[in-house]
């Protein structure tokens, strides 16, 4: 019998300021900030991911869980610093696939 | 699509205040108001307002006060420090906003408790919570704060208070788009479409009430 998968939600998301942020800096706050508002058990239901990042335009694709978008994005919106200085995480885009985020944004 | 309004923007300098205009147009705000330093130029489709923030103590002083800047702007907030300054505060029609101090241990003694709440429901004054009060502080103080919050937006409920949740940025680093901070607002435990009211019909409809009863004040006083 077949099984349906999770479903899943794809944001792209921004960083500003014109901060240099590396991919591990950036999945490292991600990550601390959902296990601050959520926990643990948070981090597991959430499931988050960060599929890419881009240093140098500072444009990032984190993944969640499709019942979960809400806590992924509270979660990046939380995030006020980085290494000490000041930067605010903007979702800009959500989609189901991330071939539809490509089409519909032409950012990957 | 939602008329999004952020009513707490704290911007220090006029230049800040162009740069945050800016910015929460391309959010996707549909109205802003500022604290302070008002932008010095408009933009299409984007209706802004001006607010005033007075911290209170006394019954006497916020009387007086308030009594003293209410033709000067468009939105009145008291953030009250004392019991005294809130119930006073409450039964004031002339205010259109409320707020409670962001440190949780003054929280205890001065919030919208059930008589506060009783109070403030018949003057159509709002309920205000500001995201600047949660963002950079330890775990601890953030779980006390969303506690008490919680009970506020309960009594908010229970007595039909209209509840609005503001940034309070006091610099474009601190906006948030206003699907952000409807996510930030499940931390309170409500749904969706409350926390998306908070930041959109309650908050536009207070600030378009206001902005034409000035607007009529002027006429009669040009009159």
């Amino acid at each position: 019998m077949p099984v349906r998968g999770i479903r899943r939600r794809y944001l792209t998301f921004t960083i500003e300021p014109n901060e240099k942020v590396e991919e591990k800096e950036i999945w490292e706050v991600i990550r601390s900030s959902i296990q601050t508002l959520y926990g643990i058990k948070g981090i597991s239901l959430i499931d988050p991911n960060l599929i890419k990042y881009d240093p140098v335009n500072r444009r990032g694709l984190v993944r969640c869980t499709h019942d979960t978008e809400r806590y992924m994005r509270c979660a990046l919106a939380y995030i006020t610093s980085i290494k000490g200085g000041a930067i605010a995480v903007r979702v800009w885009r959500t989609s189901g696939t991330i071939k539809k985020l490509r089409n519909k944004a032409n950012e990957y | 699509m939602r008329p999004f309004t952020d009513l707490h923007l704290r911007p220090t300098v006029s230049e800040q205040a162009n740069d945050m205009l800016l910015l929460a147009k391309e959010m996707g705000y549909k109205h802003a108001a500022f604290v302070g330093n008002p932008p010095n130029k408009q933009i299409p489709e984007f209706t802004f307002a001006t607010r005033v923030d007075v911290e209170a103590r006394k019954q006497r002083e916020l009387i007086d006060v308030v009594g003293k800047i209410r033709k000067w702007y468009d939105i009145i907030a008291v953030k009250c420090l004392t019991k005294e300054a809130a119930r006073q505060a409450a039964k004031d029609d002339r205010i259109d906003i409320i707020l409670f101090p962001e440190d949780p241990t003054q929280r205890k003694t001065v919030w919208l408790d059930i008589h506060q709440a009783e109070l403030t429901s018949g003057t159509g004054c709002a309920y205000e919570v500001n995201l600047n009060e949660l963002l950079d502080i330890g775990a601890l103080r953030l779980s006390r704060l969303i506690t008490q919050i919680k009970k506020e937006i309960g009594n908010a409920q229970k007595h039909d208070i209209p509840v609005i949740f503001s940034s309070g940025a006091s610099s474009s680093i601190l906006m948030r788009e206003p699907k952000a901070l409807a996510a930030l607002a499940s931390l309170f435990d409500i749904d969706e479409d409350y926390a998306l009211n908070m930041i959109s019909k309650t908050p536009a409809e207070m600030l378009i009430k206001n902005l034409k009863k000035r607007e009529r004040q002027r006429n009669q006083n040009a009159g």
